[in-house]
């Protein structure tokens, strides 16, 4: 963004300069940041970690508990080592969690500012076709879509943008709408910009900084409903790693070995309550008022 | 307010036809060819032109679309593929055992909310209103299977003190005190995220009227704390309404993972062994019921909202 775009100081009020200089960001950012890092890491660095194959083990050493020679965190239902099969699981469940918000982000703002731009019979039509994916709880809708295109990573991913989109263009309608009551928006269609350059030059940089707050905490979301699919044998295909997946195995074996259940649950919740800290952070540190729900 | 209701009902009639098209085009989706896998690769093309007739894939789209809202509006669902009994039969027991998990989860979660919530936002800047609003963030992050597995290896496994799963004991069951043993972890773990995002809406709601200068007005004139906190809550009911009517709808989400996990015999469950062996009309059956019942529970908090704050009534 550059100094002359008059969206600066009237759409994202930032704080004051002093404070970014002094390094003074909200402890809940860092903390997000830091755990989202991790995860990050954790997923890059997996094939280069010393760590026994996470898709082969020998049945003779299966549902060893935590703390056992060789598999710190035990093995599941066939043998293989949970640490592995942690560790290799966090790339699919992050793609899970970062590519659906991504599209997601990316089809409910251009529909968002198509209705809030295009006048009232647009942004009704778009609104109400909207309301009716509103109509099903997320989960659900997301099920039906992942059931009909059969199991597989690429479906999980077409069925979790699909939900993620309406609440994405929701926002996004709201920003536009508060973006077109303000003077630079009225002058600049006074002086004869049109609808594109209006979208482009004035719109998009006024509403990036709230979406890109709003997605970061539907990050966490689409990881959770992302692993509970496969959990439900949606999602990613066997053998693969995954945690939803590894969730199902060792829950099959809750009452022989009931503190293996809670290594792949711990794991997802975690990597939720990372992204959820992340977007609360960077909410307070942009202070994007905290008015929309999923 | 029956004009209030009156129009709303009006509205929910291209919500719903909406859904139906979502439900119907879902299906459509579907990759391959359901007459191969519903007669096998051999059959003769004689009996393939029949069963495509007879299914009507033979009509266009749209006519297909109409042949099966028509149905619909007669309350036929089509036979479910696996168990071959009509998808209505399966669908309503279990409809009534989700709603009773549902409702258990919601009173729970709506009792914690209002705990959560008030504690946060009356003792905001001290120890119980801090933990009040960290918990509620970390219920808010937490997956429904998550919470469900953790009180099975808690409740269940570690101190055997609950029922694992199903809905009646198997041998000497039946009873009220026997279902409400089943149903509480399971409404619990249905209960948490919901109770997680009502508790800190709740909490936000009550900060912005505890600014307000009526209840400055009411501390100058000696109101006692309890007396105060009675008049913010008065205040924050209706918004607290919106959101709890809301939060059924992740309820009902989380219903299909609690239900598989704990066996409770409800519409999720039958989802995930309609998932599993590919029953299509099953799985359009549930969906669509789950959505429409959606729909109906938002037009009667909807109504409750305009009962309570007739500005909503315009």
């Amino acid at each position: 963004m550059d100094d002359t775009s008059p969206t600066r100081d009237t759409t994202t009020p930032r704080p004051p300069r002093g404070r970014l200089q002094r390094h003074r960001l909200p402890a809940a950012l860092v903390a997000g940041a830091l755990m989202t890092l991790a995860l990050v890491l954790t997923a890059v660095l997996a094939p280069l970690l010393p760590l026994p194959d996470p898709d082969t083990g020998s049945l003779a050493q299966r549902l060893l508990p935590p703390g056992s020679a060789g598999h710190l965190l035990g093995t599941d239902g066939q043998g293989r080592d949970l640490l592995s099969r942690l560790v290799w699981g966090t790339q699919p469940s992050l793609v899970v969690g970062f590519l659906p918000v991504m599209v997601a982000g990316i089809i409910g703002t251009v529909l968002g500012i198509v209705a809030g731009l295009g006048g009232r019979g647009l942004e009704n039509a778009v609104m109400r076709s909207l309301d009716v994916l509103f109509a099903f709880p997320a989960v659900l809708l997301a099920i039906s879509i992942a059931a009909s295109l059969g199991a597989g990573l690429t479906s999980l991913i077409i069925a979790l943008s699909v939900i993620l989109v309406p609440a994405v263009a929701r926002v996004v309608v709201t920003e536009v709408a508060r973006l077109r009551e303000l003077d630079f928006m009225q002058a600049a269609q006074a002086s004869g910009a049109t609808w594109p350059t209006i979208a482009l030059r004035h719109v998009l940089p006024g509403i990036v900084p709230p979406v890109t707050v709003y997605c970061s905490a539907l990050v966490g979301l689409s990881i959770v409903l992302g692993a509970g699919l496969s959990f439900l044998g949606l999602g990613v295909a066997p053998p693969r790693a995954e945690w939803g997946a590894m969730l199902d195995d060792v829950r099959q074996h809750i009452f022989v070995a009931p503190l293996l259940t809670l290594i792949p649950a711990v794991a997802i919740f975690l990597a939720s309550v990372a992204f959820n800290v992340l977007g609360e952070g960077l909410r307070r540190h942009f202070d994007v008022r905290s008015r929309y729900t999923v | 307010m029956l004009r209030f209701l009156g129009r709303r009902l009006f509205l929910a009639v291209p919500t719903l036809f909406g859904v139906s098209l979502v439900v119907f085009v879902t299906a459509k989706l579907v990759p391959g060819d359901p007459v191969a896998s519903l007669l096998g690769p051999l059959a003769p093309e004689s009996a393939r032109r029949e069963l495509i007739s007879s299914l009507g894939l033979d009509q266009p789209v749209a006519v297909q679309f109409g042949t099966w809202l028509w149905n619909l509006a007669q309350g036929r669902l089509g036979t479910s593929i696996q168990l071959q009994l009509p998808v209505l039969d399966l669908i309503v027991p279990a409809f009534g055992n989700t709603a009773l998990l549902a409702f258990a989860g919601a009173l729970i979660a709506f009792t914690g909310a209002v705990a959560m919530g008030s504690a946060g936002a009356f003792t905001s800047r001290s120890g119980p209103g801090r933990f009040a609003s960290g918990l509620s963030f970390l219920a808010m992050s937490v997956p429904p299977y998550s919470v469900a597995l953790l009180l099975i290896v808690v409740f269940a496994v570690g101190f055997p003190v609950l029922p694992a799963g199903g809905m009646h004991d198997p041998i000497n069951g039946g009873g009220t005190a026997d279902l409400l043993r089943h149903l509480i972890l399971p409404a619990i773990a249905v209960a948490v995220i919901p109770m997680g995002v009502i508790a800190r809406m709740l909490q936000a709601t009550l900060a912005e009227v505890l600014a307000g200068d009526h209840i400055t007005a009411m501390r100058a004139r000696g109101l006692s704390r309890a007396a105060i906190a009675g008049h913010a809550l008065h205040n924050a009911l209706p918004s607290l309404l919106t959101i709890a009517g809301l939060q059924l709808a992740y309820l009902v989400g989380g219903v299909v993972f609690v239900e598989t996990i704990f066996s409770w015999p409800g519409l999720g469950q039958a989802l995930y062994n309609a998932i599993a062996s590919r029953d299509l009309p099953l799985i359009q059956g549930g969906v669509l019921v789950i959505a429409v019942s959606f729909v109906v529970i938002n037009i009667v908090v909807d109504g409750a909202h305009a009962l309570i704050d007739p500005r909503v009534r315009r």
